[in-house]
């Protein structure tokens, strides 16, 4: 190669076939490593804390104040070490601080909608996960992440509609998310 | 307007070279190793080309001493960035045109069917 594709078919092909690389490179590259880590530490965080819904919503959201900032600099920091390990580095303090935003935002939008809505508790956050985990598994293009977040959704859909106590909804999601990530871990996709 | 195959970039329009600066396009750096196993490439191979997209000032190369071993890292200049960009866009222009060259051929072939005897 080397030489300018030609204004005819034959160029149109080369520049085809030029897109085509780029296009799978770009799909190789932006497989992010850490797909399983934050199942595995807010799953786990979430069925610890599950119990504290006992105590009502005041323990549970001090829980998750408490929880959240060394949950996230846990995972970016595994995050980080296996990017320098693999040799790509991402832009990392751009996913952590999206990762905070995101996390934020979800938090006060649930505790808006389930005081205004009346909706079922642990409805909201927990379809707020299964989404942004499936669009998450999307942008990396990982088949098994997905249905772990299908199954994240199902699983806290039918706690939630079900006459369960309400601190069952985050131990059963929790529990998902935590054999979720671990699948993943030792899934064939794992990085 | 000339045609997309003139906007080309030399020093990028090369199948290693566009493959590099793409996988360097979507991190902030990438190690020589990485690289040159995700290209499939030779040390060789892939230190010539880098050399052709430094000198253009596309990439920047930083070597660094972690745990007692040498290491290579790359990373794509905003300048790199937007020639892969340009040529992205010119490669799909170039496409583009020839696609529809064979649309308006192909409307016009029905009016120059076989001459009847």
């Amino acid at each position: 190669m080397g030489e300018l594709p030609s204004s005819g078919g034959v160029g149109a092909i080369r520049a085809q076939e030029l897109l085509g690389e780029v296009a799978t490179l770009r799909r190789r590259v932006r497989r992010p490593a850490g797909l399983w880590p934050p199942l595995v530490v807010f799953g786990a965080a979430a069925a610890i804390g599950a119990p504290l819904g006992l105590l009502g919503g005041l323990a549970t959201s001090s829980w998750w104040l408490a929880i959240a900032p060394p949950g996230f600099a846990l995972v970016s920091r595994y995050a980080a070490r296996q990017a320098r390990q693999q040799g790509i580095e991402g832009p990392s303090r751009l996913l952590r601080t999206l990762g905070i935003v995101s996390f934020a935002a979800v938090w006060l939008a649930c505790l808006a909608l389930s005081a205004a809505a009346h909706l079922p508790v642990g409805l909201g956050w927990t379809l707020a996960v299964a989404i942004g985990y499936l669009g998450w598994s999307r942008f990396a293009r990982n088949g098994p992440a997905a249905v772990v977040a299908v199954s994240l959704g199902v699983v806290g859909v039918a706690l939630a509609l079900s006459p369960a106590p309400a601190w069952t909804v985050q131990l059963g999601v929790g529990l998902t998310m935590v054999t979720g990530g671990l699948l993943l871990r030792c899934g064939p996709e794992a990085r | 307007m000339t045609h997309p195959a003139r906007r080309l970039d030399n020093a990028v329009h090369q199948r290693t070279r566009l493959g590099i600066l793409t996988v360097l396009a979507g991190a902030t750096r990438v190690d020589f190793a990485f690289l040159r196993d995700t290209l499939g490439l030779t040390d060789g191979n892939l230190s010539r080309n880098l050399s052709v997209l430094e000198a253009a000032g596309y990439i920047a190369i930083d070597k660094t001493f972690e745990a007692r071993r040498s290491r290579t890292w790359i990373a794509a200049t905003p300048a790199g960035r937007r020639a892969l960009a340009a040529e992205v866009t010119a490669l799909r222009e170039i496409v583009q045109t020839v696609d529809r060259a064979a649309a308006a051929g192909a409307r016009l072939a029905p009016r120059t069917g076989p001459a009847r005897s």
